[in-house]
C-alpha cells in the first residue's frame, strides 16, 4: 500500500547557509500548504491535458474537452480556475451536470463527482462510454469510478482503476499511473 | 547561485510578486502535486478550513512527529508546542496556556476533544492529558491546537484554547498492529490494534492498551522529614497503571465510536493532609459511546450531528490522622450524562460561509461522596445536576481575495447560573502569497463545575451561587513563509481574565469556592520552522509572557516569564531512521510559598526507525538526557512548595504491523 515517491532532490548539506538565508531574506514566498480543492483542480487540469480519449469521443478536432461537475462545486468555480487552459488544441469547458442527467453526463469527457453524490450512480449512467469518472469520495476507484482522491499524510494521492479506464478506451499515461495506487 | 542572488535582493521587491495560488498550482506536474502539503484544521470553526483561514492561531502535530520524538502521552505532545504548558504533581497533569497554568484545575481551562467529542467531565472539568488520558498516543492521526477563546463555538472550557485530537482510521492500520514498550521505573506498556477498511466501505478500528509503571521506589520530600513520617521518604508510592480501549466503526455518513480508560495512580506526596508514606491512590475512569453523522447535500449544506452517552468515575482512598486516631477516608465522584448536537454549514456565493449549531448536555447523575470507612462517618453525599443548552452562529466572509472577516457568537444556558453569551471575531489579511496577518478577539467562559458548586465536606462549603469565569482574549498574529521550506510566526497576545474561581476562607474558617480572582497576561511569541522533503525538520520558538494577578499586580504562581522550545529531527538513514532532539526551557516559576523554582531545562532525544524490516517500527528515547533536577510548584493541597520532576529516564518501544 506504499505510494511511489519522487526521488528527493533535497540535500541536507548546506543547511546552515539555508537557515541564514531563510532568516534574513523574504525570498519569493511560496505557501507551504495549499487548499485541498486548489490541488484537486490542478490534478483535473493535468488529467485533461495528459489523458488520451478515443477520437470518437469528440465531434471534431475543434470540439472542446468537457469537464462536468456533478453535485456541489467545491472548487468555488472550477470554470474560473481552468479558464484559458487548453488540452492540446482543445479548449477546456466546464459544465455543471446533474447526476440524473445521463445524456449530459455522457456528453462529458471527464466527470468530477463531488462528495454529495454517489459515484456508483454516475458510473452507471456513463457505463461503456469513454468518460473519465473522477470522484472525491475515498473509494471512488472501487465504486465504479476510474480515479479517486485519497488524503495520505496531508498529501493528496490518487487511486486509479486502470482496467476500468481501458475498457472504455481511455488511455491514462504512465506518468499518472506511476504516481498512483492501482486498484481493481 | 539562485540562493546568493536572493540574499542580495532588497527584501520586499521579490515579495511583491503576487502569484494566485490556484494558478501556480496549475503549472505543477502530477508528481509535484502529490507532494503538496494540505494543512487543514477542523476544530477552529467546526468546518474544514485552511490553517491560514482559521480565525485562530493553530498548530498541528501529526502522527509522524509523535513517533519521531517519542512522545508518551498527550502531555508530552502539549509540552512540545508553543504556548502550551503541562504541570505534573505525581497524580494529575494540568494543562495551561500562555502563562496561565493553574495548579489543581485539572486542565479545565482548555477544552479537550477526541474526534470532536467533548472529554471534559461535568464534575471536575478535567481535560485529562497524562496517563489518565483516554487515548493511547499511537492512535492519534493529528492533534489540532487552537489558541484563544473558543466559547463562541464550543461553550464552556474553550477558555485559553481547544485541543482537538483526530484519531486514526481503520484504513491507516490496515491489519493488526502490536506494540510493546519498556522503560525506566519498571514501566511497561502494550497495545494491540485491529483496523481495516473493507471492500463494502465499512471502516473499523479496535484497540486496547495496557500500561503499568512501578514509579520511583523512593521519593524524598523534605517537608515530611521527621521520624513520624519516615524521614520524608515515600517508599513505593508512585505506581501508575491504566488500561484503555478505543473502538470505531464507520459506514457511509455514520460513525459509531466508543472509548474507555481506567487509571489508578499511587500518590507519594501526602496531598490533602493524608498520612505520608501510606497507600493513597486515585482511580479515574472515563468512557463514552457516540454515534455521529456527517453528510453533504447536493445544495452544498454540510450537516453534522452526534448523540452521546458519557461516564466518569473517580475514587480516592487515603488515611488521615484525626485527634481520635487514624481513619481511612474514601472520596468519590460518579457522573453520567448524555448529549446531542447538530451543525449545518454552507457557503453562499463562494464568498460567505455560514454555520449554525446547537447542543444539549444533560446529566443523569452527578454524585459526590466523602466518608470515613471505619468508624463510618459520612461527610458528603450530594447529587448535583447539570443541564446545558447552547446555540451558535458563525460565519466567514471573504470580502476580497486578500481580506476575510470571521465572526461568531454562542449563547449558553446553564441550570446553575443562567445565561452567558460569548462572541468572537477575526480579521484575516493575506497581503501576498505566503503571508498571513490575523487580528483576533474572543470572549470565553468556564462554567462553575459540580465540584465547585456542590462539594461540602470537612472544612469545605459548597457555593451554589458561583458565576462563570470569563476571559477576553486579544491576539495579533503574523505568519510568513520564507521560500519553500521556512515558515515564521510572530504573535502578540493579551488575556484579561475575570471572576476566577478559587478557594477563599469564610468567617467560620471553612474553605469556599468564590469568583475571587482576576488576572492579566501580556505576551509575545515567535516561532520559526523549517521542513524538507527528506523529513528534516527544525523548529524553535520563544515566548515572553507576563501573567499577573489583577488585584496585586504580582506574577501568577506557576508562570514562567521566558519559555524556549527547540526541536530538530533529521533523517539519519534514508527515510528509515530518524534522530530527534527536543529542548524545553522555562525560566523560574513563583510557588504558592512565594519562592522561585529555578530554571527548568529538559532535553529529550529519540531514535526512531520504521520499515527497517517490513512492518517494523523501533524507537529508543532518553528523557531528561542531562538529568537536570527541577521542580514545579505544588498546589494548595500539597505541603511541598515545589514538586521534583523526573530525572533521566529511558524507553524502548517496538511496534509491528501484520
Amino acid at each position: 500500500m506504499e505510494y511511489p515517491t519522487t526521488a528527493s532532490t533535497t540535500r541536507t548539506a548546506g543547511l546552515l547557509p539555508r537557515i541564514l538565508i531563510g532568516l534574513i531574506t523574504l525570498a519569493a514566498p511560496l505557501a507551504r500548504a495549499e487548499s485541498e480543492y486548489a490541488v484537486k483542480a490542478a490534478y483535473l487540469n493535468n488529467f485533461a491535458k495528459m489523458v488520451r480519449w478515443p477520437a470518437s469521443a469528440f465531434a471534431n478536432a475543434q470540439a472542446p474537452l468537457v469537464i462536468g461537475v456533478v453535485g456541489r462545486d467545491p472548487f468555488g468555480g472550477l470554470d474560473g480556475i481552468l479558464r484559458g487552459q487548453m488540452a492540446g488544441n482543445r479548449n477546456i469547458e466546464v459544465r455543471r451536470v446533474s447526476s440524473s442527467d445521463a445524456a449530459g453526463l455522457q456528453a462529458c469527457h471527464l466527470v468530477y463527482v463531488s462528495a454529495s453524490e454517489r459515484v456508483a450512480n454516475v458510473a452507471r449512467a456513463v457505463q461503456g462510454r469513454p468518460v473519465l469518472v473522477v470522484a472525491e469520495s475515498e473509494d471512488a476507484a472501487r465504486d465504479g469510478g476510474i480515479i479517486g482522491f485519497v488524503m495520505q499524510e496531508r498529501k493528496l494521492k490518487l487511486e486509479i482503476n486502470n482496467d476500468a479506464a481501458r475498457q472504455v478506451r481511455i488511455n491514462i499515461p504512465s506518468d499518472i499511473l506511476d504516481m498512483a495506487r492501482i486498484v481493481k | 547561485m539562485a540562493l546568493s542572488c536572493a540574499v542580495l535582493l532588497p527584501v520586499f521587491s521579490v515579495a511583491r510578486v503576487r502569484a494566485e495560488s490556484p494558478e501556480r498550482l496549475l503549472n505543477l506536474s502530477i508528481a509535484e502535486l502529490g507532494s503538496v502539503k494540505i494543512d487543514t484544521v477542523y476544530g477552529a470553526s467546526k468546518v474544514t478550513e485552511k490553517l491560514s483561514d482559521a480565525p485562530s492561531s493553530v498548530t498541528l502535530i501529526i502522527r509522524e512527529e509523535i513517533a519521531r520524538f517519542g512522545y508518551r502521552t498527550l502531555a508530552d505532545i502539549l509540552r512540545s508546542a508553543r504556548s502550551f504548558d503541562v504541570t505534573y504533581d505525581r497524580n494529575y497533569s494540568y494543562t495551561g496556556v500562555r502563562g496561565f497554568t493553574s495548579l489543581g484545575d485539572y486542565g479545565s481551562r482548555t477544552l479537550l476533544l477526541v474526534d470532536g467529542h467533548r472529554m471534559n467531565d461535568p464534575i471536575f472539568d478535567t481535560a485529562a492529558v497524562g496517563t489518565e488520558g483516554l487515548l493511547d498516543v499511537d492512535l492519534i492521526e493529528r492533534v489540532e491546537l487552537i489558541r484563544g477563546a473558543g466559547s463562541a463555538i464550543y461553550g464552556s472550557n474553550a477558555f485559553f484554547g481547544v485541543i482537538n485530537i483526530i484519531t486514526r482510521s481503520g484504513a491507516s492500520v490496515n491489519g493488526v498492529e502490536g506494540s510493546a514498550s519498556g522503560g525506566s521505573l519498571d514501566t511497561y506498556s502494550g497495545r494491540i490494534t485491529l483496523g481495516k477498511k473493507l471492500s463494502n466501505g465499512v471502516d473499523y478500528l479496535l484497540s486496547a492498551t495496557t500500561y503499568a509503571s512501578e514509579g520511583h521506589s523512593r521519593l524524598f520530600y523534605r517537608e515530611f522529614n521527621s521520624p513520624a513520617t519516615n524521614r520524608g521518604f515515600a517508599l513505593n508510592q508512585d505506581g501508575d497503571r491504566y488500561w484503555s480501549m478505543l473502538g470505531k466503526l464507520s459506514y457511509g455518513d455514520f460513525t459509531l465510536q466508543s472509548g474507555y480508560v481506567t487509571r489508578e495512580k499511587d500518590i507519594p506526596t501526602g496531598s490533602y493532609g493524608s498520612v505520608f508514606n501510606l497507600p493513597n491512590s486515585t482511580t479515574d475512569s472515563r468512557g463514552y459511546v457516540e454515534l455521529r453523522y456527517a453528510h453533504e447535500t447536493e445544495a452544498g449544506w454540510a450537516l453534522a450531528g452526534r448523540v452521546h452517552y458519557d461516564i466518569y468515575d473517580y475514587s480516592g482512598g487515603a488515611c488521615y490522622d484525626y485527634d481520635t486516631g487514624r481513619v481511612h477516608n474514601d472520596d468519590s465522584a460518579r457522573a453520567r450524562w448524555w448529549g446531542a448536537e447538530a451543525t449545518a454549514s454552507r457557503t453562499f456565493f463562494n464568498t460567505f460561509r455560514f454555520s449554525l449549531g446547537t447542543e444539549i448536555r444533560k446529566s443523569t447523575e452527578l454524585r459526590q461522596r466523602n466518608y470515613d470507612t471505619s468508624p463510618f462517618a459520612n461527610y458528603l453525599d450530594v447529587n448535583g445536576e447539570q443541564l446545558v443548552l447552547g446555540t451558535y452562529a458563525d460565519g466567514r466572509w471573504e470580502m476580497t481575495k486578500s481580506l476575510s472577516l470571521s465572526a461568531g457568537v454562542r449563547w449558553d444556558h446553564y441550570n446553575s447560573f443562567g445565561t452567558t453569551v460569548n462572541p468572537r471575531a477575526a480579521l484575516v489579511w493575506k497581503p501576498r502569497e505566503g503571508s498571513t496577518v490575523k487580528l483576533i478577539y474572543g470572549e470565553a467562559f468556564r462554567a462553575p463545575n459540580s465540584y465547585q458548586l456542590d462539594y461540602t465536606g470537612p472544612g469545605q462549603r459548597a457555593n451554589p451561587s458561583l458565576q462563570p469565569e470569563t476571559i477576553r482574549s486579544y491576539e495579533a498574529v503574523a505568519e510568513q513563509a520564507f521560500g519553500t521550506h521556512w515558515h515564521g510566526t510572530v504573535s502578540l497576545f493579551r488575556n484579561e481574565i475575570a471572576g476566577l474561581i478559587d478557594t477563599e476562607e469564610n468567617l467560620r474558617g471553612d474553605f469556599i469556592f468564590a469568583n475571587s480572582g482576576d488576572a492579566r497576561v501580556n505576551g509575545i511569541e515567535a516561532e520559526i520552522e523549517g521542513k524538507w522533503d527528506n523529513g528534516m525538520m527544525v523548529r524553535a520558538s520563544y515566548t515572553r509572557q507576563d501573567a499577573v494577578s489583577g488585584m496585586t499586580g504580582e506574577r501568577l504562581v506557576n508562570s514562567p516569564k521566558n519559555v524556549v522550545k527547540a526541536h530538530v529531527s533529521a533523517p539519519l538513514y534514508r527515510d528509515k531512521l530518524f534522530g530527534s532532539v527536543e529542548l524545553l526551557y522555562a525560566s523560574d516559576r513563583v510557588t504558592l510559598g512565594n519562592h522561585r523554582t529555578g530554571d527548568a531545562w529538559l532535553l529529550n532525544a529519540t531514535l526512531y526507525s520504521h520499515e527497517i524490516a517490513p512492518g517494523l517500527e523501533l524507537s529508543a528515547s532518553v528523557y531528561n538526557v542531562l538529568d537536570r533536577k527541577f521542580n514545579t510548584p505544588g498546589g494548595a493541597e500539597h505541603l511541598q512548595d515545589g514538586i521534583q520532576q523526573d530525572g533521566r529516564s529511558f524507553r524502548v518501544k517496538l511496534s509491528h504491523r501484520f
